[in-house]
Formats: C-alpha cells, sequence, structure tokens
C-alpha cells in the first residue's frame, strides 16, 4: 500500500535534525527491557523449576564429591612426578578475571562507569560515528585491562606496535577510568579527524592528555595517542585558533541561513540585538571556559584575551534572511578584535581589553588560591598546574605586595640559571624604592600575552604596552614547573 | 512486516524508531521523546499477550504511544493546555524576529505542529509525517477512516494558519488543496 501523501511541504519536518534516537538511550533501553521481561519469565517459571530441583541438586552434589576424591588423589602424585604423563600441565590463568582482554558488551561497561557513559556521549555527540565512539570507549578500557591485542587492532602506531603498546600502556597504568573527562573535541579541518582531549587522575595526580579518533572512511578508523608532553593551556590556546581560522574562512555577506547552518552548524542562539535593519541575530559561541560569565550579546576584550571565552560569532539577518553582517570576535597575541564583513567588505577592530587600568595583571581565584598558598612555603608542588602565564603573574603579584621573599622564590632553580642570591634580592628591593605603580606599569599587558615555547624548558610571554612589545623569559625547572627567568624582561 | 511471536526484543528492534520519532514531534524535546518512547514499550512488554491479532501490532504500539505522549503532556498542563485562543493572541503578537525565525523550514513546521491541538497533532504525525495509510491512523485513533480524513484535511489547514510566512512565497500556497 502506498502510504505516501502529497504534502511536499512538510518535507523539512520529515527530515528534521536530531530526529533519531541517541544510540547509547537506544541499546540501554533494549537491553532493560529484556532484564526486565527476563525477570519476569523467571517469576513464571520459577515453580516448575522447583519441581527439577532436588534430583538435579542431587545429582550435582554425587558428581562433586566423586570428581574432588578423585582430584585429591591424582594430585599427590602430580607432585611427585610433574608431567609423568608426558603432557605439560594445563596452565591456568590466575590474573582477575577483568584483566587483560576489553569485554565486548559496552551496555555493561558503560553502566559500571558513569565516566564510560559520558565519553561516550560526548564522542558520538560530536563525531556522530556510533562504532567509532564505542571504540573509544574501549580503547580506555583497553588501557585498563592491558588488553594488547585491542590496542593493536584499533590503536595507531607509528612504527612497531609490539614495542609501542607496552610503552602506551605503561603510560597509562593505574590510571583512575572513573575520573576520566573530555574536556573538549576539536575535528581537524585537514582530514576527517578528531582531537579529543580529557582529563584523568593518575597516582593521585591531575592529568590532561588527548587522542586523535582518524578516520579512512565511514568505517574505518583508527585511534592515535601520543605520548608526547601534553600541554593543556597550548592545547586549548591552539584550538582556539585553529577555530578561528576556520570561522574567518567562512564569512560572508549575503549568504543564506542554510547556508550558515551548513557553515557553522545549528548550535546556535537567537539573541535580540535590537539594531536598526536587522531582523534578527544568532549567536554562536565556541570554547567556553566555567568562568566566563555571558553579560550581553557582544563579548568582553578582556574575557577574549584572557581566552575565557575562545571565539564569538554573531550573525544579523535581513528581513529576506540573507546575511547583512557577520562579526567575529577573537584574540590575537593577546589582543581582542572583532572582524567585521557587510555590504561593504571586511574590516578589523581592536577590542578596549581595560581602560587604562591593569585587570590583566589582577589575579583570578585559582591563581589567588595558588598564589596564596606558594606564598606560605614556597612549595613549587602547588604551580604545577598553572600555565607559565599564570606564574609570571603571581610574581608580579609578589612584587605589588613587596613580598621578596616569594618574588624571589618564583624565580627559576636551574643551578646554571641563577644570577643572584635570596639574600642580595631582598636587600636590593627593601632599599630601591619600588612602588606597586611602577611594577604595574611595567608589567601591564604581561597577564594578556601569549606564551611561545622555545624549547622543552624555556619560552616567553610576549605581550604588547606603552613601552610596545615586550618578551618575559620564563624558564621551566627540573621539577617540571614553569618559573620566572632572572631578569625576564631583556 | 509481522512478527511470528512476540518477543519483545524483536518488537523494540523494528519499532523503536517509529514510537520515538512520534514522540519527538509530538514534544520537540529530546528527553521527553525518550520519556516516552521507554514508557510506551514497558507498556507494550507488560500487555503483548493480549494482544490477538498481531497484524495490529503496529498501530497498536502507535495508539499506546499516542496515550503516553498525551498522559506526559497532561502532566504539564499548565503550558501546554492552554486555551486555543490563547494560541491565536500569540501568534497574532508575534515579532517581527520571531516571524524571521519562524522561516526556519523544520523548526517553524515543527512549531506549527506544537501548536495544534493534542488530536490534530497526533493525526498530523501520523499521517502527514510517519505517513500511515488512513486505515492505520483510524486504527491508532479509534475512529472511522472518514473522520480521519476530515480531521485530517482540518490539521493541515490549521498547520498551515500557523505557519505564517506561507504567504511570503514559502511555497505552500500553490500547494494549499
Amino acid at each position: 500500500m502506498n502510504n505516501h501523501n502529497n504534502e511536499k511541504w512538510l518535507e523539512p519536518l520529515k527530515n528534521r535534525p536530531d530526529l533519531e534516537p541517541n544510540p547509547l538511550f537506544v541499546r540501554e533501553l533494549k537491553s532493560s527491557l529484556i532484564n526486565k521481561e527476563q525477570e519476569h519469565s523467571k517469576k513464571n517459571t520459577s515453580f516448575r523449576r522447583f519441581k527439577m530441583m532436588i534430583p538435579t541438586t542431587l545429582s550435582i552434589l554425587l558428581f562433586s564429591i566423586l570428581t574432588v576424591s578423585f582430584l585429591a588423589s591424582n594430585e599427590k602424585g602430580q607432585q611427585l612426578n610433574p608431567g609423568e604423563n608426558g603432557k605439560e600441565p594445563e596452565v591456568v590463568e590466575q590474573g582477575p578475571e577483568d584483566k587483560e582482554r576489553v569485554k565486548q558488551d559496552l551496555d555493561t561497561l558503560l553502566a559500571k562507569y558513569p565516566s564510560y557513559k559520558s565519553i561516550y556521549t560526548e564522542v558520538y555527540g560530536v563525531t556522530k560515528a556510533e562504532e567509532a565512539s564505542k571504540q573509544v570507549v574501549n580503547f580506555f578500557e583497553a588501557l585498563r585491562v592491558e588488553d594488547k591485542d585491542f590496542l593493536k587492532q584499533y590503536g595507531f602506531f607509528v612504527a612497531n606496535a609490539d614495542k609501542e603498546v607496552p610503552v602506551l600502556i605503561d603510560f597509562y597504568r593505574d590510571f583512575d577510568v572513573e575520573t576520566l573527562n573530555v574536556e573538549y573535541i576539536v575535528p581537524s579541518q585537514a582530514e576527517p579527524s578528531y582531537e579529543i582531549v580529557f582529563s584523568y587522575v593518575q597516582n593521585n595526580e591531575e592529568k590532561m592528555n588527548h587522542i586523535h579518533l582518524n578516520f579512512a572512511d565511514e568505517s574505518n578508523f583508527t585511534i592515535y595517542a601520543p605520548l608526547d608532553e601534553f600541554d593543556a593551556i597550548t592545547n586549548w590556546r591552539n584550538a582556539i585558533n585553529t577555530k578561528i581560522v576556520e570561522i574567518e574562512r567562512k564569512l560572508e555577506y549575503g549568504i543564506t541561513k542554510q547556508e550558515a547552518m551548513d557553515r557553522f552548524g545549528s548550535d546556535f542562539q537567537i539573541v535580540d540585538s535590537g539594531e536598526e535593519g536587522i531582523a534578527s541575530t544568532w549567536k554562536y559561541t565556541y570554547f567556553v571556559t566555567d568562568s566566563y560569565i555571558e553579560d550581553g550579546i557582544v563579548p568582553k576584550g578582556k574575557d577574549i584575551t584572557e581566552q575565557k571565552v575562545g571565539v564569538v560569532l554573531i550573525i544579523g539577518w535581513s528581513p529576506d534572511d540573507k546575511v547583512l553582517r557577520m562579526d567575529m570576535y577573537y584574540g590575537r597575541e593577546g589582543r581582542a578584535f572583532v572582524k567585521s564583513v557587510d555590504k561593504n567588505g571586511t574590516s578589523e577592530d581592536e577590542l578596549t581589553t581595560s581602560k587604562g587600568s591593569y585587570d590583566d595583571l589582577e589575579l583570578n581565584d585559582r591563581e589567588r588560591e595558588a598564589y596564596e598558598a606558594f606564598k606560605q612555603e614556597h612549595n613549587p608542588e602547588v604551580l604545577k598546574l598553572m600555565d607559565p602565564i599564570s606564574i609570571a603573574k603571581m610574581y608580579v603579584q609578589a612584587g605589588i605586595d613587596q613580598d621578596w621573599e616569594t618574588e624571589y622564590a618564583f624565580y627559576t632553580t636551574r643551578e646554571d640559571r641563577i644570577m643572584w642570591s635570596k639574600e642580595t634580592h631582598k636587600e636590593y628591593f627593601e632599599n630601591e624604592n619600588t612602588t606597586a605603580e611602577k611594577i604595574r606599569e611595567a608589567f601591564s599587558g604581561l597577564g594578556a600575552g601569549t606564551f611561545n615555547q622555545r624549547s622543552e624548558y624555556e619560552g616567553y610571554i610576549s605581550f604588547v604596552n606603552k613601552n610596545g612589545e615586550q618578551g618575559f623569559q620564563m624558564v621551566k625547572d627540573e621539577n617540571g614547573v614553569w618559573k620566572v627567568s632572572f631578569m625576564p624582561i631583556q | 512486516m509481522e512478527l511470528e511471536s512476540f518477543e519483545i526484543e524483536d518488537i523494540y528492534d523494528l519499532y523503536y524508531r517509529d514510537v520515538y520519532h512520534f514522540a519527538l514531534y509530538y514534544t520537540n524535546n529530546r528527553q521527553e521523546a525518550e520519556d516516552i518512547t521507554q514508557e510506551t514499550f514497558i507498556k507494550v512488554m507488560k500487555k503483548v499477550g493480549t494482544l490477538q491479532n498481531p497484524d495490529r501490532l503496529k498501530t497498536w504500539i502507535f495508539s499506546i504511544a499516542k496515550h503516553t505522549a498525551i498522559d506526559l503532556k497532561r502532566k504539564q498542563k499548565f503550558v501546554q493546555f492552554l486555551p486555543d485562543w490563547i494560541f491565536e493572541k500569540e501568534t497574532e503578537e508575534t515579532t517581527p524576529e520571531e516571524q524571521t525565525i519562524q522561516k526556519e523550514d523544520w523548526a517553524e513546521l515543527q512549531r506549527a505542529l506544537g501548536k495544534l491541538k493534542p488530536h490534530y497533532r497526533t493525526v498530523m504525525i501520523l499521517r502527514g509525517l510517519k505517513e500511515l495509510s488512513i486505515k492505520e491512523t483510524a486504527e491508532v485513533m479509534g475512529c472511522n477512516e472518514t473522520k480521519v480524513r476530515v480531521d485530517y484535511h482540518r490539521a493541515i489547514q490549521q498547520m498551515k494558519k500557523h505557519v505564517r510566512s506561507y504567504e511570503e512565497g514559502w511555497g505552500l500556497k500553490s500547494e494549499q488543496s
């Protein structure tokens, strides 16, 4: 029977986005129904089973007695004459049951570890690839149970999987799967690939790392887990920069709503810009941190330079649904800009980040907490998770507070880099007429700067203030903590 | 396709998408659509033994989904069951910005669908979107085929009325029957 109706105008609704249910939900509901049904049928058959139970139990009991006595008599003989029959005794694995192999039942895994469920949902949400999302979960599970075969099958290895798999396993050994959390996922524009950035706890230490999900085609993919030292801050910045480049290429005057959705997705807010001639306004926001407080349609320059928010794209529509203007708010080298495309072409303006104040030097909550802790005993451990710019800001703060011992403690402890002693430092500054205002003036813009790593343990923060372009040298100590170089501004 | 026996696993595999689609169209809310789907299949599992005619499995499941969706929305009575005149007023007072938003093809149609009364909305989903036959729709709705024809026609008219932009060359006018 042909049920098709002729209502073609309904087609967009028939093909609406997100029409298909989340596969995770589908699977969970299915297994829950099957379980419920089994419980139901168990109840119905329990009486029938009971009638069979007595003879069956007796048979099992009898068989067990005979087997145990047979084995006991054999054991003695085997202890005296191992391999007497010319056969090696069968080796039985004694390891924990869940070691060595990834259990293929995804539902059980997802039910057991909420962190896996969240990974699955996040990865599926971005990739829409069910099998790949499943195998990303299994990849983590393979690391947990040390399933070498699985890792070889799904992992990408640079040269020799046999050698690289044990290194990979060792790298993630004893990581706590329950603390796994996907921070963000960056699709690569160049090839069908996704970088999944995640955090986890390993031996009581909070860590971040990344894997790449690379697709050869829709059903063939590999998972690459680079083992280089992952720099979360740089990665976040790079991800934002990639997004900026991607959006910049797609800005265009006069395109339709459908074209805009094809380019930027459907994850936008509808806002009221109140601008004359603009019929409606869409707002896309990318890379938002927890500390970002949205205030108004247009982001503040300061929130952009501090990367509390990565990129904001605002599209104004004409009454006939064509782009009247596109404004992309973004940061570059510690400064905030808005790039606009309209009928007059493309233009760019710098946003004010602070009105003559030194907002960028103000410590945020996390930095303040670390700074206060560091002040107590100058224990570098509390700085371990801080990025170089935060450490530089704390160094400046110690100067503003005229806490010369703490200021000195922010200098690198690498022996070949030490230029003077703590005593000399203290003596010098106590006699020097340095004011908080002078310090702020000298370092203004530092907090909004960009860190550039030059080698494994060296880098500098480039920033701009009224003295022009500046560089602030940083050195990573042997314990992995970034510190300030003696005479940081050369 | 019909099943020889009523195994919940098979029934589920065959119809979970239909039920979810129905629920999503009905509520335009993924969470509610999942709740309705879950509730529907739990009811199906418990009551499938009472179904005498396997040929009616599909329409029987749709009718359970329909009742479940209506029940769920009834629980949220404040927003969902406002009298029609409020909807009319709301439509009249649509701002120019909202009118533009409404032109988001599927989104506008979905919004218009949501404005239909539950009965018309159900007929529209079953017949117009899920493309059930008149006979099947009548089975789900528990009424005769003539009533389905009339109600479907009215549902179309009302939905088109709610789609404010059709007079602006959006392509609906020419398709009005």
